[in-house]
């Protein structure tokens, strides 16, 4: 069926081809979202003037309503637009309360609306990275809404450095952000290479405990630091040795010959530092596989109703972490307490809020308290009332350290037949007893 | 685990990559296009079969032969919207720049991709086939029902389009379009016609595997980027225009891919596969078994 050609011409179509389908692909991201040119979607809450240039240390929007205007971008589509919905929604019910309620009381005696300006960057760092400095220099915002995912995360960051704004996040959690000598940069999740410790710590409490573990970890920056965190954690614990370790890129949709040297090895724990999808993938696989170990987590998008709707009951006894509980009540000065806000996200977006929501709820509530606390508005000010911030809401107590990092350390939840999703770990705020060991797939 | 497991695995998963290839190398043989939104169709034969499943059973799970019944409905359905789409868009580039083309699919691919977001969400959703027991061990390698009945359901569709090409009236016409779009012409073909068929069946067999995929392992609004890359190595593994060559291009990938996940990691598998692709693009431009081209060594 091929037309006639020469070696030259063959070699010439199919080289511009390929060079052709290797660009397109990589204006596409390797994280798999869109591409393209254009700027995305805009999503603006509430209206009003926008502050005048960079430069400015007022952000006041002239001599109507006086506006604060929060700027960001968001994986709107692409390959985490799952999770980025949930940060958008809770910002903008988050601006919309607090705008309903009379807006901010600033430190300057002044009281402001809040204004968001959230734009698509399609799960694409480097559309990210332009919308973040399109925003400061076009749109004079001087206060950045973080994005989601390390991966986006560390080089928006930098545009906040490079342009003093301060930029608290919610969805960026690899260690790299903060070693950067960063001053601008606050994040509420705590770092990755947290995220697993607490369900070594739990499989280490349990009698007998586990001698080989295995270690599956996509090749993205956030996974990679959750995997090195591993990775030290069972250096460190006597009696653990580490039986797998393998990386795998995002693309890769089939964990067969991975979790195959799980099985070989006897691995007793299967640690999975990916997202959903994966998660997805690795609760079939395992009984098609024949996996038989005592514990099996994955780092993120496992606790998600959704990972649970698609797995069904290949996702019974799965264990996921969590910087939140939704039955902790904390009280919220927006919202009420935990349970308030909870229940708002629900009547409003149909969906119970996990703790991207909360993070997102409390992004925005930095701000306000840091707003609250300085006597003029102005980036630099505002950054340091932030580091000294000290506030309960939904998600928890705020307090930053030093590197800008929430201090806090992550609960295990596990999914449990009977009564469900349960807080299993540490002992003085669980839920249930882990189920541990899972149960074998032939007595299933 | 012993070498073989990991073939095994590869030449599972290999010929769902084959059966969504073959369907790439036909419009780059008939139409002479790179259809760059060609993964699109994997993935919205996948949404197909899960709507399917979902529509009438009201969970993601299902029996075997209501999972199997979805895959014709895949294939019917995605048909429609290959057909569609040449009739419509890519036919008015059909004769254009090469690039025009790439970008025009470029584009339907981005519109697919997000339009399936707005419509399904971004979330990766599966549908889960009921088996007793979900695997089998033969000779001490497990083999998962599910992949082997998708493997055998590839390898179906595979074969159904070659003989669909070989022995109609409508694939000799097909292969007539290929060869001479004027010479056709001149004898009665309607060329847009038979292009626009080559459009809907090459998208119905990757709807038909998209439909496959969804069964063994998920699907998701922005999957298709990477089937689209692999059937581009593929078709280049067995030679542009080659059904059988783009059939055994997607086992010998499958095959490669997995045994070195399994020997080495999963990270060098892109590198592996990348590599042979340009050491064949030297030394063997027409790939593995297509027709010879002038200088081939």
């Amino acid at each position: 069926m091929a037309p006639d050609s020469n070696r030259r011409q063959f070699l010439k179509w199919t080289g511009a081809s390929t060079i052709g389908i290797t660009g397109l692909a990589g204006c596409a991201g390797n994280d798999g979202g869109g591409g393209g040119g254009g700027g995305g979607s805009d999503t603006t809450t509430t209206s009003s003037d926008t502050g005048d240039d960079s430069d400015s240390d007022s952000d006041s929007g002239g001599s109507g309503t006086q506006t604060i205007t929060l700027g960001g971008s968001m994986s709107l589509s692409g390959e985490n637009a799952d999770l980025g919905k949930l940060y958008k929604d809770a910002y903008e019910l988050t601006i919309q309360k607090i705008n309903d309620a009379g807006g901010v009381e600033a430190g300057d005696g002044n009281t402001y609306e809040l204004e968001m300006i959230l734009r698509d960057d399609e799960t694409d760092a480097s559309k990210s990275k332009g919308i973040y400095q399109e925003l400061i220099d076009r749109e004079g915002v001087d206060y950045l809404l973080g994005p989601y995912s390390s991966t986006v995360t560390l080089p928006a960051s930098a545009v906040a450095a490079q342009n003093k704004k301060p930029m608290v996040e919610g969805g960026g959690a690899s260690p790299e952000i903060f070693a950067q000598g960063n001053e601008w940069i606050f994040g509420l999740l705590p770092t990755a290479n947290k995220y697993a410790l607490s369900a070594v710590d739990m499989a280490m409490a349990q009698d007998p405990a586990p001698k080989k573990a295995a270690l599956l970890a996509e090749d993205d920056t956030f996974s990679q630091s959750t995997a090195n965190g591993v990775r030290s954690k069972i250096e460190s614990t006597s009696g653990l040795s580490l039986a797998v370790d393998e990386t795998f890129p995002t693309s890769t949709s089939d964990l067969s010959t991975n979790l195959g040297k799980v099985r070989d090895n006897d691995a007793d724990i299967l640690i999975l530092a990916a997202h959903q999808k994966h998660a997805i993938i690795m609760a079939k696989q395992l009984e098609s596989q024949q996996v038989n170990v005592d514990m099996a987590m994955a780092t993120v998008g496992s606790l998600n109703d959704s990972f649970k709707d698609e797995a069904g009951a290949n996702g019974d006894y799965v264990y996921g972490p969590s910087s939140w509980a939704i039955n902790a009540d904390f009280e919220d000065a927006v919202f009420g307490s935990t349970s308030k806000f909870a229940e708002e996200m629900q009547a409003k977006y149909d969906y119970q809020p996990d703790y991207h929501s909360a993070a997102g709820a409390t992004v925005i509530q930095t701000f306000v308290n840091a707003f609250e606390q300085v006597d003029e508005l102005t980036p630099t000010k505002v950054r340091d009332a932030i580091r000294d911030i000290q506030f309960n809401s939904a998600y928890g107590e705020i307090q930053f350290d030093s590197k800008g990092i929430i201090n806090k350390n992550m609960l295990l939840y596990q999914w449990q037949p009977e009564p469900g999703k349960q807080i299993v770990w540490p002992e003085n705020v669980q839920q249930s007893a882990p189920i541990y060991p899972m149960p074998a797939w032939s007595e299933r | 685990m012993a070498i073989e497991q990991y073939v095994v695995n590869g030449l599972l998963v290999g010929a769902l990559f084959a059966a969504v290839a073959v369907g790439f190398a036909l419009i780059w043989g008939v139409v002479d296009i790179i259809n760059l939104a060609h993964g699109e169709m994997v993935m919205l034969g996948g949404f197909v079969s899960y709507w399917s499943v979902d529509l009438l059973t009201g969970t993601n799970s299902a029996s075997l032969l209501l999972a199997l019944a979805t895959v014709p409905i895949a294939v019917a359905v995605i048909y429609v919207v290959g057909y569609a789409m040449q009739r419509t868009l890519v036919s008015r580039v059909t004769d254009e720049d090469m690039f025009l083309t790439l970008l025009v699919t470029f584009g339907l691919s981005i519109m697919l991709q997000q339009l399936a977001i707005r419509a399904w969400s971004a979330d990766p959703r599966t549908v889960n086939v009921m088996f007793e027991t979900t695997s089998l061990n033969v000779a001490g390698l497990v083999i998962p029902k599910m992949k082997l009945i998708a493997f055998v359901g590839a390898i179906v569709l595979t074969a159904a389009l070659w003989a669909f090409l070989k022995l109609t009236r409508r694939g000799r016409a097909i292969r007539a379009v290929a060869q001479n779009p004027e010479a056709a012409q001149l004898v009665g073909i309607d060329v847009e016609h038979t292009r626009a068929t080559t459009f809907g069946l090459s998208a119905a067999i990757a709807g038909g595997a998209g439909a496959f995929i969804t069964m063994i392992l998920n699907v998701q609004a922005q999957m298709g980027l990477i089937y689209t890359l692999k059937s581009f190595v593929i078709v280049v593994f067995g030679g542009i225009g080659s059904v059988p060559g783009a059939l055994i291009g997607g086992l010998l990938l499958g095959a490669i891919e997995e045994t070195t996940a399994g020997v080495w990691s999963s990270k060098w598998t892109l590198a592996v596969s990348f590599t042979i692709l340009i050491l064949l693009l030297v030394v063997k431009p027409s790939g593995l078994f297509g027709p010879a081209v002038e200088g081939d060594e």
